[in-house]
C-alpha cells in the first residue's frame, strides 16, 4: 500500500475505495463539504484544517473576549457578542436588521437566508462569530438608498409574494442564483430555491418573478 | 350603461408588496421595544396530569429572570378560545391540570430568550399522571378516561339533524354503499409563528401586537379576563406571516404576555418556537365518518345517513360549532337527499388543540360524502361528472347551475377529461410500474357573513386614506379592498393609502376568516367610499350650482355629468369640509347569493413499485363572481391546492401511542408540499353574474372553496389509476404498497 501513495503524500480516493471493496460490510466514508468553497474532504479533521487555513481571516479580533468585527451590507460593525449567538439573532436584535426573518430557527425552512461571501446560508444555523471577515449581505442591501433591486421589482410586478414572510429569503437565494447562473431554466430556479419553504403557495409566481428578474438584470 | 372599470378586475401589484419584499414590513416577531422582556412557555411532558406542586423559586433565582406565572397567578375566569363558540367555557389561562403533551404549564419571563429558556428547566413541578385517551373512537365510549377530570363524558356536544324517512329511503334504493372514512389532523404551519408583544402605559392602557386574524375578538377576550374596558386595549395586527385559520383562536399566550407585562412594568414578548407552533397552534379536526347512502339505478339519491366523530383535542375552540353544521358545509347539502339523518359528536381527547383551518369542516365532510358517492356511481356505471351534476343541480337553469356547468365544461376541456377517461378502474396510461389516473370533485362553499366596517377619509389635497379592520395575512385584502375604494372614487390606486388592523384606529371587523374579507369587508369598503363620494357631491353641488345627483367623479375632479368641462378638483371640495365616509353592516345571505362554486381535476401517476403518488397536474376552475384582483384570486387557489395535496398525500401528526407525544413537530418531519413536488396548477377564473348578489361587483369568497376539493380529486384519480379506493388520509407510499399487497 505505501508504494501506491502519490508523492504528495495523499492517498487517492480510488485507491482507498479499492481497499474497502474487499472489506465486507464497512461503512462508506462520509464526504465533508466546505460551505464556503464547496471543496470536499474525507475527514472532519481535514475540513477543520482547511477552513482554518483557507477561510480564517488575519488580524481577527475573535480571540479577544466576545468582540468581533462583522461586515454587513458593506458596513463593518464592532460587536460584543456571546459565542453561541446565531448570525440571525445578531442581525435582528443587535443590528436591528429585521428584514431577515426567523421562522423555524432550526435550519428547516430557509426564511433566514442571507448571503455570506455570495453564498446563500441559513443565518439561524450560523454562529455570528464564524462570520468575522466575511461579507454578509441581507435583504436590506437590495433596497439601499431607496432604489429597489431588479429582483425586488420583479417580485412586486409578478406577485411573487403573499404573506411576505419567506420573501426576503427567497430573494437572497435568487440573488445568489442569478449571480452564478444569469440564465436559469425553470428547473434550475426550483432547485436553487428548494430550500426556501413557502407555505402560502407562491411557488409558481416566484418562478415567474425570478425569470423576469433575470431578464431585467440582463437588460440593465 | 356599464362603465368600464379602471382598477377593479386588474392584476395590480399589492399596495404593500414593497414593504414585504424589502423586509421593511414589521411583523409581530420583528417588534422590539425599549426594555422588552422575553417570555418562554413551559409545556407539559405528560398527556394528562394533575399539578401537585409547582416551585418556581430556582427559576426566579437565575440571573436575568424577572418573574414567573403559574396557575396561582392568573385570573380564575373560564372562557372558550374562539368567539364562534357560544354557551361553552372550558379553559383557564393556566390550570393545575394538563391535558396533552405540550399543554401550557407556566410562563418564565427574562431579559433574554436564552435565559428564559434555561429558566424553564429550573421550574420544579410534581405531576400526578392521570389516565389519558388519544383516539376519538375510544374517547367517545362511556368507560374512557375523562379528558376533563370530573366530567361525565368526553362528548362535548351532540348534534342530530334528520328529516324524511330513512328506512323508506333505503328501502327504495337499488344500491346502498356504506363506508367508514377517516381524515387526519393537519396544521397550516404558517411560516411566522404565533407571537405577541404586550405593553402597558402609565395610565393603564394596554397595547398588544399579535399575529391574530381576530384582533377585535382578542380585544374582547382580554377585556373580560383582565377586567379592562375595551377603550383601554389596543390590538395591532398589521403584517402577519400566514394564518389560514390557525391564528383565529384566542390563545393562552396572549393573556400571559399581558399579565406578565403588567406585573413587570415592561413590555413582554412571547414567540412560539417551532415545537410550540406544532403543539399549541390550532389544527384541523381529525374526523371519523360512518356514511351510508342509497341510490336508484338512474343515480338519484334516495337516502343519506352520516355519523361523525369530531376530535376537538383537549379544548373546545370551534369544535361544537363545526360539528353542529358539518352536513351543511361544502358540497354536501347540494346532494338531494329527501331522507336524511346526521349525528355529530364533538369529542375531547388528550391531544392537540383542534380549531379553525381553511375550509372549516367542508374539506373533511365533502371528502367523506364524495368518496361514497364515487363508489355508488361506479357501481351504477354512471360517469362521475354526469352523476354529480344530476344530483346537485340546486336550481335547474338558474345561476348556480349555470355556474357549475361552466366550471365543469372549462375544467374537463383543460385537463382533457373526455379524451383521458376510460372508465372507473381503467388507468389513463400505464408505463411499466407507473399508472396514471384522473379524478375530479365539485365544490360549493358559503361565506361572507358577519359584521365589518370601514372608513374612507379624503384629505384636503384630494388624497385618500382608507381604514379597514380586515387583517391581510397575504390574501391581498388590503389591495383588493383599496381597489374597490379607488374605483368608487375614480382615483388612481396610488392615491389611496391603507391602514389596517389596529383596533385603536381602524373600525370593527369580525375577523379575517370564513372567506369573508371581500364579501363583507369589501362591501363596507365600497360603501364607505360611496358615502365619501356622496359627501363630496353635497359640498360641490352649490359650488357648481346644481343638485348633487347631477354630479359625477373622475380624474381627480367632481364635475357635472351633462357638462363634464364644468367641475372642481376633489382637493378644492375636500378642503371646504371634512370628508369622512363610513359604513358598517353584515352581509346577509340570500339564496345562491353567497355561494362559491367550482370544479377541480387531478391527474396523478402512481408508482406501484414504490407506492409514491405524484400529482402531475391540477386544474382548478372557480366561479368567483368577479375577480377584484385576479392575481390575488389565483394566489388563493394555488395555496389551497398546495395544502390540499399535502392533506391527501403527506401531512399528518405522528403520535406516540403510549405517551401521546408528537414525534414530528418540525418542518423536516411534517411534510408540506413545496418546490420540488408541486404539480402544474392551471387556475381558471369563471365570472358568472347572479342578480341576487349583494357583494361588490358580485364577487364571491375564494379563500377556502379551493381547499374543499383537491384531496377528493386526487383520491379519485388514484382510484382510477390502480383501482383502490383509499378511505383514510393521508395516502402515504406505505399505505399504497400495503393496499397493492406489496408490503
Amino acid at each position: 500500500m505505501p508504494e501506491e501513495k502519490q508523492e504528495s503524500g495523499e492517498i487517492l480516493r480510488r485507491e482507498f475505495s479499492k481497499d474497502t471493496d474487499s472489506v465486507i460490510g464497512e461503512a462508506k466514508v462520509p464526504t465533508y463539504v466546505c460551505h464556503y468553497c464547496s471543496a470536499e474532504f474525507d475527514t472532519l479533521d481535514a475540513i477543520k484544517a482547511h477552513i482554518e487555513a483557507e477561510h480564517a481571516v488575519e488580524g481577527s479580533l475573535a480571540t479577544e473576549e466576545g468582540l468581533i468585527r462583522l461586515t454587513v451590507n458593506g458596513e463593518t460593525h464592532e460587536l460584543n457578542i456571546e459565542p453561541e449567538w446565531t448570525l440571525a439573532d445578531v442581525l435582528r436584535e443587535k443590528l436591528k436588521l429585521t428584514g431577515t426573518k426567523v421562522a423555524c430557527n432550526e435550519g428547516t425552512c430557509g426564511a433566514c437566508t442571507v448571503l455570506i461571501d455570495g453564498k446563500p446560508i441559513l443565518s439561524c444555523m450560523t454562529l455570528a462569530i464564524e462570520c468575522e471577515g466575511k461579507q454578509v449581505e441581507t435583504i436590506e442591501e437590495l433596497a439601499e438608498g431607496g432604489q429597489l433591486h431588479p429582483i425586488m421589482e420583479a417580485f412586486i410586478e409578478h406577485h411573487g409574494v403573499q404573506c411576505g414572510f419567506c420573501t426576503p429569503g427567497q430573494i437572497m437565494s435568487t440573488k445568489a442564483l442569478l449571480e452564478r447562473n444569469p440564465n436559469p431554466t425553470e428547473e434550475e430556479v426550483k432547485e436553487a430555491l428548494s430550500g426556501n419553504l413557502c407555505i402560502c403557495g407562491c411557488q409558481p409566481k416566484i418562478i415567474e418573478s425570478v425569470l423576469a428578474a433575470a431578464k431585467k438584470i440582463k437588460e440593465t | 350603461m356599464v362603465k368600464e372599470l379602471s382598477v377593479v378586475g386588474k392584476r395590480v401589484p399589492l399596495v404593500d408588496a414593497q414593504a414585504r419584499v424589502t423586509g421593511t414590513a414589521k411583523y409581530t416577531t420583528d417588534i422590539q421595544l425599549e426594555g422588552m422582556l422575553y417570555g418562554k412557555i413551559l409545556k407539559s411532558p405528560y398527556a394528562h396530569a394533575k399539578i401537585v406542586s409547582i416551585d418556581t423559586s430556582k427559576a426566579e433565582a437565575l440571573p436575568g429572570v424577572k418573574l414567573t406565572l403559574t396557575y396561582r397567578d392568573v385570573p380564575k375566569i373560564q372562557y372558550v378560545s374562539n368567539p364562534q363558540t357560544v354557551g361553552i367555557a372550558d379553559m383557564y389561562v393556566l390550570e393545575d391540570e394538563v391535558r396533552c403533551v405540550g399543554d401550557e404549564v407556566a410562563l418564565v419571563v427574562a431579559e433574554s430568550e436564552d435565559v428564559a429558556r434555561e429558566a424553564t428547566k429550573l421550574v420544579d413541578i410534581k405531576y400526578e399522571t392521570l389516565p389519558a385517551v388519544f383516539d376519538p373512537e375510544e374517547a367517545i365510549k362511556p368507560e374512557a378516561p375523562k379528558v376533563h377530570t370530573g366530567s361525565e363524558s368526553n362528548i362535548l356536544s351532540t348534534t342530530v339533524e334528520e328529516w324524511g324517512d330513512l328506512e323508506k329511503g333505503f328501502g327504495e334504493a337499488d344500491v346502498i354503499q356504506e363506508d367508514t372514512i377517516k381524515v387526519q389532523r393537519v396544521s397550516p404551519v404558517p411560516l411566522e409563528p404565533h407571537a405577541c408583544v404586550a405593553t402597558w402605559d402609565k395610565s393603564g392602557n394596554l397595547t398588544v401586537w399579535e399575529t391574530t386574524q381576530i384582533p377585535f375578538g382578542a380585544r374582547q377576550w382580554l377585556s373580560k379576563i383582565l377586567d379592562v374596558p375595551l377603550n383601554k386595549i389596543r390590538i395591532i395586527s398589521r403584517y402577519v406571516g400566514g394564518a389560514f385559520g390557525g391564528k383565529n383562536d384566542v390563545s393562552r399566550y396572549l393573556f400571559l404576555a399581558a399579565l406578565a407585562s403588567r406585573k413587570a412594568h415592561k413590555p413582554v414578548k412571547i414567540v412560539y418556537n417551532r415545537e410550540d407552533e406544532f403543539l399549541l397552534a390550532p389544527t384541523r379536526h381529525p374526523m371519523v365518518f360512518d356514511v351510508k347512502i342509497g341510490a336508484k339505478n338512474d343515480g338519484a339519491i334516495t337516502a343519506m345517513q352520516i355519523k361523525a366523530i369530531v376530535d376537538t383535542g383537549n379544548i373546545a375552540s370551534v369544535g361544537p360549532a363545526q360539528t353542529a353544521v358539518l352536513p351543511f358545509l361544502g358540497i354536501v347539502p347540494q346532494y338531494i337527499h329527501p331522507n336524511f339523518k346526521y349525528e355529530g359528536y364533538c369529542v375531547y381527547t388528550n391531544y392537540l388543540n383542534s380549531g379553525s383551518y381553511r375550509g372549516w369542516g367542508a374539506p373533511e365532510i365533502s371528502f367523506a360524502i364524495e368518496s361514497v358517492l364515487s363508489t355508488i356511481a361506479q357501481k351504477l356505471d354512471i360517469d362521475p361528472i354526469e352523476f354529480r351534476l344530476k344530483n346537485i343541480i340546486p336550481d335547474p337553469g338558474g345561476a348556480a347551475s349555470v355556474s357549475l356547468q361552466e366550471c365543469v365544461t372549462k375544467g374537463t376541456e383543460k385537463i382533457g377529461w373526455y379524451e383521458k377517461w376510460k372508465g372507473y378502474v381503467t388507468p389513463v396510461e400505464v408505463n411499466g410500474s407507473k399508472k396514471r389516473g384522473i379524478g375530479m370533485a365539485l365544490t360549493k362553499h358559503d361565506y361572507g357573513i358577519g359584521l365589518s366596517s370601514a372608513i374612507v377619509k379624503i384629505n384636503e389635497d384630494g388624497s385618500v386614506h382608507f381604514l379597514t379592520g380586515t387583517m391581510d395575512p397575504g390574501t391581498g385584502s388590503n389591495t383588493s379592498q383599496a381597489q374597490l375604494v379607488a374605483e368608487e372614487l375614480k382615483v388612481p390606486l396610488e392615491n389611496v393609502t391603507v391602514t389596517n388592523t389596529d383596533t385603536e384606529t381602524t373600525p370593527y371587523d369580525l375577523g379575517s376568516y370564513g372567506s369573508r374579507t371581500m364579501c363583507a369587508g369589501g362591501t363596507v369598503a365600497k360603501a364607505a367610499a360611496a358615502e365619501a363620494k356622496h359627501k363630496l357631491f353635497e359640498i360641490a353641488a352649490p359650488m357648481l350650482d346644481v343638485t348633487s345627483d347631477a354630479l359625477d367623479i373622475g380624474d381627480g375632479r367632481v364635475f357635472i355629468s351633462a357638462e363634464p368641462e364644468k367641475g372642481v378638483s376633489i382637493a378644492e371640495v375636500a378642503s371646504k369640509s371634512v370628508i369622512i365616509g363610513e359604513a358598517s353592516g353584515s352581509v346577509l345571505p340570500e339564496t345562491s347569493a353567497l355561494q362559491s362554486l367550482g370544479a377541480q381535476f387531478a391527474e396523478v401517476e402512481v408508482d406501484t413499485e414504490t407506492g409514491q403518488v405524484e400529482v402531475l397536474k391540477m386544474v382548478a376552475v372557480h366561479d368567483v363572481g368577479k375577480a377584484i384582483n385576479p392575481e390575488c384570486v389565483e394566489g388563493q387557489i394555488v395555496g389551497c391546492i398546495k395544502q390540499g395535496i399535502g392533506y391527501a398525500l403527506s401531512e399528518e401528526f405522528i403520535r406516540d401511542p403510549k405517551t401521546g407525544a408528537t414525534l414530528n413537530p418540525s418542518y423536516l418531519d411534517y411534510e408540506v408540499y413545496s418546490w420540488l413536488d408541486m404539480p402544474k396548477i392551471d387556475c381558471i377564473i369563471v365570472e358568472t353574474t347572479d342578480p341576487h348578489r349583494l357583494t361588490p361587483y358580485g364577487c364571491r369568497g375564494v379563500g377556502e372553496p379551493p381547499l374543499t376539493t383537491p384531496h377528493t380529486a386526487i383520491i379519485n384519480a388514484i382510484h382510477n389509476a390502480i383501482g383502490i379506493r383509499f378511505k383514510e388520509l393521508p395516502v402515504t407510499p406505505d399505505k399504497v404498497l400495503r393496499a397493492l399487497g406489496k408490503a
